[in-house]
């Protein structure tokens, strides 16, 4: 077990009944890195990130996060003395007050930074003698990265952090995870909105249908990946372009797309040999890796 | 800190409950005690057979109540927070799951314990002050009892249903579905014996003429402290095992 991993799971699984929610999840997240988890809605990600934590059971397979094991009970407690997690809807106690919450959960983590929670207190606002369920889903998203960040931890875990905010909270919220990375923090986060992991993430991880599709640095997708618009005079030729690297193809009209991982110049070549009308090679986004993979498997019959 | 968080989930609880209590047995004593309400308070003398059986009629009223506060005060815990959904936050902080079941247990017992003794501390200052009635100890420990051991035996109980059943409003209704049915194995003759209700009230157990126990349940007391450990037992063994 490399000691740069702070997350490494081996074929972990997760069936609830007849379903299989995670298959054989084989995820490695480097230590002091911004680790984007992305999936649609139902991909695994929150189960993935409860099996981490020692919320859910894995049925089969087996992980560590900071090196301990996370099927040990005893382990995964004295790993959770060293992580901060944000759930996705944010739900504290809705009966204790903003100080209330903050005062019980610093009894639980001995290197508790009081600078920490004294300058984002002022800085999102939050007001300490007020109850929790009174409390905005926006607020309640910066009470909790309040106490995530004041507790020193190794590793900071977030399942979608920006839902609720707004714009400013957005940014508010990006900045202090930059920050907390910039301190030696590694944070791996979940989230829909592709826009914000792109912006910064060092590492993308896309999950689908609960297998890891894509494990990609963001410095690899710009330097490797390229899409290539290929347009013909006639009808595409089929099963011309099956060459190593090419991760998705997708069809439309006399138009053919290719997802091109590091071997774009040959499928350039490739379609000059076919005589193609045109050829263009641009730069892959996120967003566009991410709908290649998840829609991958609903694109299959496109397969030239 | 866990036993803070314990006690702020059941304060409001704990506190109408023991409100109500000692309001209920209070008056009851004052009411019964001077015969016809308050109107010849302070000074209405009786002997110790009257107060005995003042006694006893007021740890009725005390069973029937605590019987409910109980099951209330073991009604919440990792499933009532998963219903909320505020469960992933408790989960995720480094305590394990035995640690927060049993923070609440604590506090539950201690709060189990206040509501049995503070009804009684109340009768018996109203006892000596108005009355200038000494005080039976004995006949008073042997009422205390019954109510502590079946009331722990309930909150057990309670804390077990609230282990095993989601939901905010069925686990209440569940707990409280089975109280009725210890209450209908009071009126049954075959299922008198099993009544944690009926060992609770000792109705058996008093001479009517002198109104003193006797032949007390002492197995019926251990069985119920045992079958609470047993209860809180199984509680904290289903919830380590559980996914959230």
């Amino acid at each position: 077990m490399s000691t740069d991993l702070v997350i490494e799971t081996r074929e972990l699984s997760k069936r609830y009944g007849d379903a299989s929610v995670v298959c054989d999840l084989n995820l490695k997240v480097q230590r002091g890195q911004i680790t984007g988890f992305l999936g649609r809605n139902g991909a695994g990600k929150s189960t993935t990130i409860k099996m981490l934590l020692g919320i859910a059971f894995p049925s089969s397979g087996s992980g560590t996060v900071l090196g301990r094991a996370i099927q040990n009970a005893k382990q995964s407690r004295h790993m959770r003395a060293e992580v901060a997690y944000v759930a996705e809807d944010k739900q504290l106690y809705s009966y204790m007050t903003v100080e209330q919450l903050i005062r019980f959960t610093r009894s639980f983590y001995r290197d508790w930074r009081t600078d920490t929670e004294q300058r984002l207190l002022r800085q999102f606002e939050l007001p300490k003698q007020r109850k929790v369920k009174v409390l905005s889903k926006g607020m309640r998203t910066k009470l909790a990265l309040l106490l995530a960040l004041a507790r020193r931890p190794q590793l900071l875990i977030l399942d979608e952090p920006s839902e609720g905010l707004d714009p400013v909270g957005i940014e508010e919220f990006l900045s202090e995870l930059v920050a907390a990375a910039s301190e030696g923090i590694t944070v791996f986060f979940s989230s829909h909105q592709i826009a914000e992991v792109e912006r910064i993430a060092d590492q993308a991880c896309i999950i689908d249908r609960g297998e890891l599709r894509v494990s990609v640095s963001m410095d690899d997708l710009r330097q490797d990946y390229r899409r290539v618009t290929v347009g013909f005079t006639g009808d595409p030729p089929r099963g011309a372009f099956r060459l190593p690297g090419i991760s998705h193809i997708s069809t439309a009209g006399r138009q053919t797309v290719f997802l091109a991982q590091g071997n774009a110049d040959a499928v350039v070549e490739k379609a000059h040999a076919l005589c193609a009308a045109s050829v263009d090679v641009d730069c892959v986004s996120l967003r566009e890796l991410f709908l290649h993979t998840v829609t991958a498997k609903e694109n299959s019959d496109a397969l030239v | 800190m866990l036993w803070y968080k314990a006690w702020l989930e059941t304060r409001w609880r704990f506190l109408l409950c023991l409100g109500g209590l000692v309001f209920f047995c209070g008056f009851f004593v004052l009411d019964r005690g001077t015969g016809d309400g308050f109107s010849r308070l302070p000074a209405f003398a009786f002997g110790l057979r009257e107060e005995r059986r003042l006694l006893f009629f007021a740890q009725q009223w005390q069973v029937g109540l605590t019987t409910i506060a109980a099951i209330l005060l073991g009604m919440a815990g990792l499933l009532r927070e998963r219903a909320i959904g505020v469960t992933l936050f408790t989960l995720a902080l480094p305590v394990s799951r035995t640690q927060l079941v049993l923070s609440r247990v604590a506090v539950g017992f201690a709060e189990v314990l206040a509501l049995t003794l503070s009804p009684w501390v109340a009768m018996l200052a109203l006892l000596s002050i108005y009355m200038r009635q000494p005080i039976p100890l004995v006949h008073v420990c042997l009422l205390v009892l019954p109510v502590l051991s079946g009331g722990l035996l309930l909150f057990g109980m309670s804390i077990l249903v609230s282990s095993l059943i989601e939901g905010e409003y069925t686990a209440p209704v569940v707990a409280f579905g089975i109280l009725i049915l210890n209450l209908y194995g009071t009126i049954v003759d075959r299922l008198r014996a099993l009544s944690l209700v009926r060992f609770m009230r000792l109705q058996e157990y008093v001479d009517r003429q002198t109104w003193v126990v006797s032949n007390f349940p002492w197995a019926s007391v251990a069985i119920c402290l045992i079958g609470t450990v047993v209860l809180i037992a199984i509680s904290t063994s289903t919830i380590q095992k559980r996914d959230f």
